[in-house]
């Protein structure tokens, strides 16, 4: 124990020279927060919308007058379909309105009428979003809708608790890895090894500061975007700590998996950032949702912790639960399969 | 310099998967995983009311691939306490007073496509005598008709890719010169900076060509995307974008004193570009400073070139301001390198 607390002592004094590790540690998480915080949002507001309208009448008038005093259009005005058609290409409007010849008569006559609504598929996503949006605004007579959770469908409050995840796992996998192999290419492993403090002993204390920085942070964020932001935080803190424990081990022991395979600083943090980073970010649900992606790739974003530990954040956060049976016994067995394969590598190394 | 410059990438053999596999194996990760649209989503259905019009809907909720109907419940806490566990992601409860749908609202993409969902479903079986509204809107979808996200990705990624495999590369050279010590030889060879700089640069130049041919060809061939616009155009604007990264990439390398901090340097220069270059996130839904500030981003243009090459087949005539602002940044870069190489020498 007493070796322990040595090893994790001198592992802090390490830090609190290493300037770049202080860096990623506490001013790239709040960074990337501000970023994603402001920077993600499906919300649509204000979509670029042009219209062509071949009907004079006053009652296009009024339809395109409601149109541009709704929050969700800015309209732009066009003499012709070619000219619309052109301003699509150029992306400088995402959907186009082309109110018909008959548009009023066809109404006293048929009792409705129907506008052509021209849309840039490009992006497949905002397109279905724009969709939605033109047939809310024509179509009024909607059934009650209420969301839970997430009332007002702020994409903040989805992409906050997620965010915290992603920032976990980068901070204890680079950070970890950073340091393991970083002794290891200096060679100052053989000499901590010639002490008589044994090899796990080292490995875990090496572990722990940087485990206690991802933990930290976790508060950090939380607290700051309670506060900038306005999350809603739902469950509790005691929770929050308790999973965010249970996560850190199978995180921590995927950067022990890494360093113990990686010889050089630089192929550990390309490993790290390829294996960890991408995936937690792309297949982990942190945007994208894993029911929808096909099954093939299904059991790849179970090997992921952040998968698991991204329906407990969002749990805690949004809905205020706080038992999570599932998805604690997934992070507990991928926790003890990395370590196994980690183990094996050191191994491997030894000999 | 040229003839150094390859063998050396020949006889490093590290660089191969990067050249050859980590393209195509995040053009499979983005073109699979990434789409917000959701099948078969899980529902509970409350019943009280027992008429056709119910049936109806019910028939045409289970007939659409939307939907799964996971329970039947009889009561609204049975709904959200479904919700709450995840069992179910939206809740329908069909009542003698109407139609009331209760949704999880955490994953607010989901959620608003799961409304529009319903509210499409509900209005296919509407009651046409009464509840025609006054206005219906008539879509057409342009340059993606089946709205497939793969179509959208491939360019992006397509531009992605290239960004960080130049980059990655280009940090990495002389830094690597540096460390192994044989930046001295190349201070004391007659050649100018210029000459070193672009003998440098023009062996990964080749390697970006050969990367966007690669994951052009397989966006083409496997994942089907449209290419309607014209080849040697994208290849005229690729040339002054991957000028930019390596550029880019080399100024990091000459400032950076060892190769972990330039490949470092790389990755937090590549962070905002993920996030901010339109990518993933539509450009148009950030607040107005943000939106200015991907102005300086020169991946942000390279995808809208990409895309609209892809999709919707435009040339110059449309793209002339990108084109331009690109070949800006590419000189730009190439000239501070060469500035920056030029300090270190002396």
């Amino acid at each position: 124990m007493r070796n322990l607390l040595t090893i994790i002592w001198k592992e802090t004094i390490h830090l609190k020279r290493d300037e770049r590790s202080l860096i990623i540690a506490f001013v790239l998480p709040l960074f990337m927060t501000i970023l994603y915080g402001y920077a993600i949002s499906f919300d649509l507001k204000k979509i670029p919308t042009g219209v062509v309208s071949f009907d004079k009448s006053i009652y296009v008038g009024e339809i395109l007058f409601s149109l541009s005093a709704s929050d969700y259009f800015r309209t732009i005005n066009f003499e012709s379909t070619r000219e619309m058609y052109k301003a699509l290409e150029a992306g400088k409007i995402k959907c186009g309105f082309v109110f018909p010849y008959d548009f009023s008569k066809s109404k006293s006559i048929k009792g409705f009428s129907e506008v052509q609504v021209l849309i840039d598929g490009s992006d497949a996503n905002l397109a279905k979003k724009i969709q939605q949006t033109v047939q809310k605004f024509f179509i009024k007579s909607e059934p009650n809708v209420r969301f839970l959770y997430n009332s007002e469908l702020q994409s903040r409050n989805f992409v906050i608790p997620g965010l915290i995840v992603i920032l976990m796992t980068m901070l204890g996998v680079i950070l970890t890895t950073r340091s393991i192999v970083g002794e290891k290419e200096r060679g100052n492993f053989e000499m901590l090894s010639t002490t008589p403090v044994r090899s796990h002993i080292i490995i875990l204390g090496k572990i722990i500061p940087y485990g206690t920085i991802a933990f930290i942070n976790v508060f950090i964020i939380s607290g700051f975007s309670f506060i900038v932001f306005k999350i809603p935080f739902e469950g509790s803190l005691l929770c929050l700590s308790f999973y965010s424990l249970l996560f850190l081990f199978p995180t921590l022991a995927l950067g022990a998996m890494i360093s113990s395979y990686a010889t050089t600083e630089l192929t550990a943090l390309t490993t790290s950032f390829i294996s960890t980073m991408l995936p937690s970010i792309i297949l982990s649900g942190f945007i994208f949702p894993v029911e929808n992606m096909p099954k093939w790739l299904q059991p790849i974003s179970f090997l992921i912790p952040a998968t698991h530990f991204l329906k407990i954040v969002r749990g805690i956060f949004l809905k205020g639960t706080s038992f999570f049976p599932h998805e604690s016994l997934s992070l507990i067995a991928l926790g003890t399969f990395y370590i196994l394969i980690a183990i094996k590598g050191a191994k491997k190394k030894i000999k | 310099m040229l003839k150094k410059e390859f063998c050396q990438i020949k006889r490093d053999r590290r660089l191969f998967p990067l050249i050859i596999f980590a393209p195509v194996i995040q053009l499979f990760l983005f073109g699979y995983a990434v789409s917000l649209d959701i099948n078969e989503i899980p529902i509970a259905i409350m019943k009280e009311k027992h008429d056709s019009y119910s049936e109806e809907i019910l028939l045409s909720l289970m007939s659409s691939n939307y939907f799964i109907i996971r329970e039947n419940v009889h009561s609204i806490d049975e709904i959200e306490k479904a919700i709450l566990h995840g069992r179910a992601k939206a809740g329908l409860i069909l009542g003698e007073k109407g139609i009331n749908i209760l949704i999880d609202g955490s994953d607010n993409n989901t959620a608003a496509l799961i409304e529009g969902y319903f509210e499409k479903i509900l209005f296919e079986n509407r009651n046409p005598s009464i509840d025609t509204p006054e206005v219906i809107p008539v879509f057409r979808m342009l340059f993606n008709p089946e709205l497939k996200t793969v179509n959208f990705m491939v360019p992006g990624v397509t531009g992605l890719v290239l960004l960080i495999i130049t980059m990655v590369l280009a940090s990495g050279i002389l830094v690597k010169e540096r460390e192994v010590g044989t930046i001295e030889h190349i201070f004391v060879t007659p050649l100018t900076s210029s000459e070193v700089i672009l003998g440098k640069l023009l062996p990964f130049m080749i390697i970006g060509f050969f990367d966007l041919f690669l994951v052009v060809a397989a966006g083409i061939f496997i994942f089907n995307t449209p290419f309607k616009g014209n080849f040697g155009f994208l290849i005229f604007t690729t040339f002054p974008f991957i000028l930019t990264t390596l550029s880019l990439g080399i100024f990091i390398s000459i400032t950076s004193k060892t190769q972990q901090q330039a490949v470092m340097t790389a990755f937090m220069v590549m962070l905002p570009n993920l996030i901010l270059s339109g990518f993933m996130f539509p450009i148009e839904n950030m607040p107005l400073l943000l939106q200015k500030l991907t102005s300086i981003l020169p991946v942000k243009y390279y995808i809208i070139i990409l895309r609209s090459i892809f999709l919707k087949g435009v040339g110059l005539k449309i793209l002339w301001r990108e084109t331009v602002i690109l070949f800006c940044f590419g000189f730009t870069f190439l000239f501070l390198s060469i500035l920056a190489f030029k300090k270190k020498l002396s």
